[in-house]
């Protein structure tokens, strides 16, 4: 069964809802997103990836994700009320933490081989998976930016990504996407990685991340709440690792509060 | 019975109208500040009930007086209606309704040791505490010191022994700031608190805990303007019966607000 009725929707409310509190976080720039995953606060702060060049796949019993309880099939779980306030302005986003890895050189200029290990939600297929560049630690002063070697989602491998947003001395907590070849709307898996020139230093990783809503901030302390309607009920695929990103509006300490709420029906 | 289609919810409202008006404070951004004891409408008194604490409910001074249904009804948050008290230019605060669970007093604001709790049961829903929040809260401004608390915990699975951390403290801590506690990876909820350990004096000042689930959160505009959310935005949360619901504000900086709301409590 889904959600198809919005008297299937009003009941289904009130299955599961978190607070949301990201405290003290700093966005390096305008313009820029920064992963909240190691954040501290509500949920508590996540770790860095430390599995290696073929990564591992979190979910929701990941720290740093919301933990949630799956329903009982054939219900289904759907994102029905995002809330969100913070000291600066901009806009707040949640992803389904799809994918992450560690262990890349900043410095070697020839192909690392990565050969991510396989997608699982909601398969291995990589539909509107999105590949990112994450940094660990703040990287050094490299002035041209990293590509990827993917497969697409149709399964056409050897496809390369670029990274136009790339800022060399990028901050620990900064997340860059790549830009997909021509045509592709999905990553199924990533075979390897190239700077295109040393970074000199720096710890990072790559990230396949999956959309799955977003609310805003305009003025600070006016807080905006989407209901399911406004949200367009995204779906939200059982151990999902739901994972904040923020796109700032002002480079200056960022204090983030909220609410997010699930129904499953 | 519950309230499960829209013409429910419509045949239900506008239900039980309760009105909350507090007056104008103000705080900084960012921070939570819980108006339990806030001049108002309704007024809570401090806590009282010494460590292991107290059940408050909606006929405690303080929380929102209303009817409980008739069972097998049900009571939702339908609607709220609302706008700032004392607004002076195009802005707006973020509140949030929470049902106040549970709420101690008696703690020392500079042992370092560890500080037993015990607290009694929660009833809402149940004793299991699926869903809630632990905070502290600030009844009397505290002294300079920059403790980090950590609380010992049992889950909402029954997990005893969990640690919950409040993160480092500020320095002299207004009146009515709060803060949730960071559980435990994997915790969804808390069943009930055990201790209190602060890792450094506070100097003074009067602080407590309480537990609280989230009932709703929205953004209040200025004096001129009405914030209406309706069930559906709301997501029709569930008010238990005798829920003691009370409000939380997270201002901006130095802009001074008060709520004004009513809300719609729907049976069925």
């Amino acid at each position: 069964m889904a959600i198809t009725t919005l008297d299937g929707l009003i009941a289904a409310f009130g299955v599961e809802g978190w607070s949301v509190l990201k405290a003290g976080f700093t966005p390096q720039a305008v313009g820029s997103f920064t992963s909240l995953w190691t954040t501290a606060g509500v949920p508590g702060a996540g770790g860095n990836s430390a599995s290696g060049v073929a990564g591992d796949v979190p979910t929701s019993a990941t720290a740093g994700a919301f933990p949630f309880t799956n329903p009982t099939a054939p219900a289904l779980s759907y994102l029905a009320r995002l809330a969100a306030n913070a000291t600066t302005a901009g806009q707040l986003l949640v992803y389904d933490r799809l994918w992450q890895q560690s262990g890349l050189s900043a410095t070697l200029t020839s192909a690392q081989t990565v050969n991510s290990v396989a997608l699982t939600r909601p398969d291995a297929l990589g539909a509107d998976a999105e590949a990112w560049w994450q940094i660990y630690t703040v990287m050094g002063a490299g002035a041209t930016g990293p590509t990827i070697v993917y497969t697409d989602q149709d399964g056409t491998a050897t496809q390369t990504a670029t990274l136009p947003g790339f800022a060399a001395t990028a901050a620990a907590g900064r997340t860059i996407p790549f830009a997909l070849a021509a045509g592709d709307t999905g990553v199924r898996s990533i075979q390897s990685y190239t700077n295109g020139a040393t970074l000199t230093s720096g710890t990072f990783g790559l990230i396949i991340r999956r959309f799955v809503a977003a609310t805003w901030v305009s003025i600070v302390g006016c807080g905006v709440t989407l209901d399911a309607i406004q949200l367009g009920l995204p779906r939200v695929y059982d151990s999902a690792c739901l994972e904040l990103l923020w796109m700032a509006n002002a480079a200056s300490a960022t204090t983030v509060s909220g609410n997010i709420a699930l129904a499953q029906g | 019975m519950a309230l499960t289609t829209l013409a429910a919810v419509n045949a239900a409202l506008p239900g039980q109208v309760v009105p909350i008006t507090k007056s104008t404070t103000g705080g900084g951004a960012g921070n939570w500040y819980g108006l339990w004891a806030l001049a108002g409408s309704p007024v809570g008194a401090l806590p009282s009930s010494g460590l292991s604490g107290n059940v408050p409910t909606s006929a405690t001074a303080g929380g929102v007086p209303f009817v409980n249904p008739t069972a097998p009804a049900l009571t939702y948050l339908a609607r709220v209606t609302g706008s700032g008290i004392g607004a002076t230019s195009a802005q707006s605060t973020y509140f949030s309704i929470y049902d106040r669970l549970w709420q101690n007093s008696g703690l020392s604001s500079t042992l370092i040791t560890a500080q037993t709790v015990n607290s009694v049961a929660l009833t809402r829903p149940d004793a299991l505490g699926a869903g809630v929040e632990a905070w502290w809260q600030v009844y009397a401004a505290m002294g300079a010191g920059t403790p980090t608390v950590t609380l010992s915990y049992t889950d909402q699975d029954g997990t005893a022994g969990n640690s919950a951390s409040s993160g480092a403290l500020g320095s002299a801590m207004a009146i009515r700031l709060a803060g949730q506690f960071t559980l435990a990876a994997g915790d969804t909820g808390v069943r009930s608190i055990q201790s209190w350990t602060a890792s450094a004096t506070f100097t003074s000042g009067t602080i407590g805990l309480v537990l609280r689930r989230h009932v709703a959160a929205f953004a209040l505009l200025n004096v001129s303007l009405v914030t209406q959310l309706d069930a559906v935005a709301l997501g029709l949360p569930r008010v238990y019966d005798s829920a003691c619901l009370e409000v939380m504000m997270n201002p901006a900086t130095g802009f001074n607000v008060g709520p004004n709301l009513a809300l719609s409590l729907v049976q069925g």
